[in-house]
């Protein structure tokens, strides 16, 4: 089924195209020549009607623009970062060790333990967009950061799952990744609280 | 010289074609889409509850977030287009409709701080289509044209260039992401233990936040040797794309490599892109019409 020709000339919407026989392979440099039309009607059933070439304008301006912007975060500062043209800086960064600060929205439990909380208590379903605004609300410093605990702890109050946690707390944790999954689950310092709050009544 | 130039690749830009390939590339990117959209709707609906707007692209234009009920109905909006976009109704009006509200819908999901990678290529091809002729065969405008008599579409270069533009649109893309590899790290970026500290970093990140990880990468983390081999076929996949461009065996080696990074990715990292993965993004590659799914479709009527 591979075909990078772009297909030349299989016939119109009246023919079925599923009956023609796969010459795919054969037609690879074939194809490139049908894009005279000449070419393209020798290719299609005989009672085909002839192919057209159009105007370039348009495909051109269109191509130019449109692939111009995809390639143009080549030229852009390293790193750049956008949507949808973007040069894909994600894991490209030098990173020379796998250590690493995490955030992490918890809830407390009456005896004092900690409950991981899914990115559903920080608004998104999308972890990596709750990760984000955990990070935008620390960056913030406290007010930011004790109300986005806040929105937590009321979404938090309203999850029966968590009904017996009595606050939420937002903290930052800092651990080697590969120790980590070695089996060292210790933090390389202890957690920082950046916020605490009780859950709503 | 520089004409006959000009002129070949001219040629290879816009092929004749005929429009069935074009028609059964709206119709998967379209429908593909339109499910994004729909599976998405809490996502997209929910935003305004996220801090941290950080507009980027089109949405720069914003100076702050949106109300509510324009989130709601710039979703909606994008919806029904979608359908549209994707049945080819009114297609020269709601092909690019839809391509710039997709645009438009998914940069306000990108711009709370966080870009999801997993849409570019999908925005990417959508507008490309738009901008075609992709709903002349295959669609409700098709059916009410030859209910008014008319001619069908003859093959034409306006069925060639789109399909062109989808590939190079695709290969440009891994291209882009291997050459920022190459910027920011150098060759180091393969040969060091860089990818592993990633995969480590990622999945640690994803578990301490309470969400899926992949246990298996968090086991090969162990194993640092297995790291720069990945890293170095991962780096040629990317750069080497264009290769894909050359003709039909490299693209089948390309996109099916290309598609087995993914799925590495996936079981490693945890990290789905299911545009690559469902096979559309490879889609401009391949002859697509002789799919089973449109072999009703393509059925002669009478």
């Amino acid at each position: 089924m591979t075909d990078t020709n772009a297909g030349a000339a299989p016939p119109p919407a009246e023919h079925p195209v599923a009956a023609r026989p796969d010459r795919d392979a054969d037609l690879a440099s074939h194809r490139d020549r049908d894009a005279s039309p000449a070419d393209a009607r020798d290719a299609a059933p005989s009672d085909a009607p002839p192919a057209r070439r159009e105007s370039s304008v348009w495909p051109w301006l269109v191509g130019l623009v449109l692939l111009g912007l995809s390639l143009s975060p080549m030229l852009r500062p390293l790193g750049y970062d956008s949507f949808p043209f973007s040069s894909f800086p994600m894991f490209a960064h030098g990173r020379k060790d796998a250590v690493t600060s995490v955030h992490r929205a918890l809830a407390v439990l009456p005896d004092g333990t900690p409950v991981a909380l899914p990115p559903r208590a920080l608004g998104s379903d999308e972890v990596l967009q709750a990760d984000a605004t955990l990070r935008h609300a620390i960056r913030g410093g406290k007010k930011a950061s004790a109300r986005l605990c806040r929105a937590v702890a009321r979404r938090v109050a309203g999850d029966p799952a968590l009904a017996t946690a009595v606050a939420v707390e937002l903290v930052t944790e800092r651990h080697d990744a590969i120790a980590w999954f070695a089996g060292e689950r210790t933090p390389l310092s202890p957690p920082r609280r950046r916020a605490r709050c009780k859950l709503p009544k | 010289m520089l004409q006959r130039a000009a002129r070949a690749v001219d040629r290879w830009y816009r092929p004749v074609a005929a429009p069935e390939r074009l028609a059964a590339l709206r119709l998967l990117v379209g429908g593909f889409a339109v499910a994004y959209l729909a599976l998405r709707m809490p996502n997209l609906l929910g935003l305004h509850g996220l801090g941290g707007f950080h507009p980027v692209g089109v949405a720069s234009i914003l100076p702050a977030p949106l109300p509510p009920a324009a989130v709601v109905a710039q979703a909606v909006l994008a919806l029904l287009l979608g359908l549209a976009f994707t049945l080819g109704l009114a297609f020269r009006v709601s092909g690019p409709a839809f391509a710039l509200a997709l645009l438009w819908v998914l940069t306000y999901r990108n711009a709370w701080g966080m870009i999801f990678h997993t849409e570019n290529l999908l925005v990417m091809h959508t507008l490309a289509l738009g901008c075609s002729r992709a709903g002349d065969v295959w669609s409700l405008d098709a059916r009410r044209a030859r209910r008014r008599g008319a001619a069908p579409p003859v093959p034409s270069t306006s069925y060639g260039w789109p399909l062109r533009l989808l590939a190079l649109l695709t290969v440009g893309s891994y291209f882009v992401a291997g050459v920022a590899k190459l910027r920011l790290s150098g060759f180091g970026w393969a040969t060091s233990d860089l990818l592993r500290n990633y995969i480590a970093y990622d999945n640690l990140r994803k578990h301490l936040l309470g969400d899926w990880y992949s246990p298996l990468g968090g086991w090969l983390v162990g194993y640092a040797w297995l790291f720069p081999p990945l890293a170095t076929a991962s780096l040629l996949l990317e750069l080497l794309a264009p290769v894909a461009l050359v003709g039909p065996k490299l693209a089948r080696i390309w996109a099916l490599l290309a598609w087995a990074f993914h799925l590495g990715v996936w079981a490693i990292m945890a990290i789905f892109f299911p545009y690559p993965l469902l096979g559309l993004a490879f889609a401009p590659l391949f002859a697509v019409e002789r799919l089973p799914l449109f072999r009703r479709l393509a059925r002669p009527r009478r």
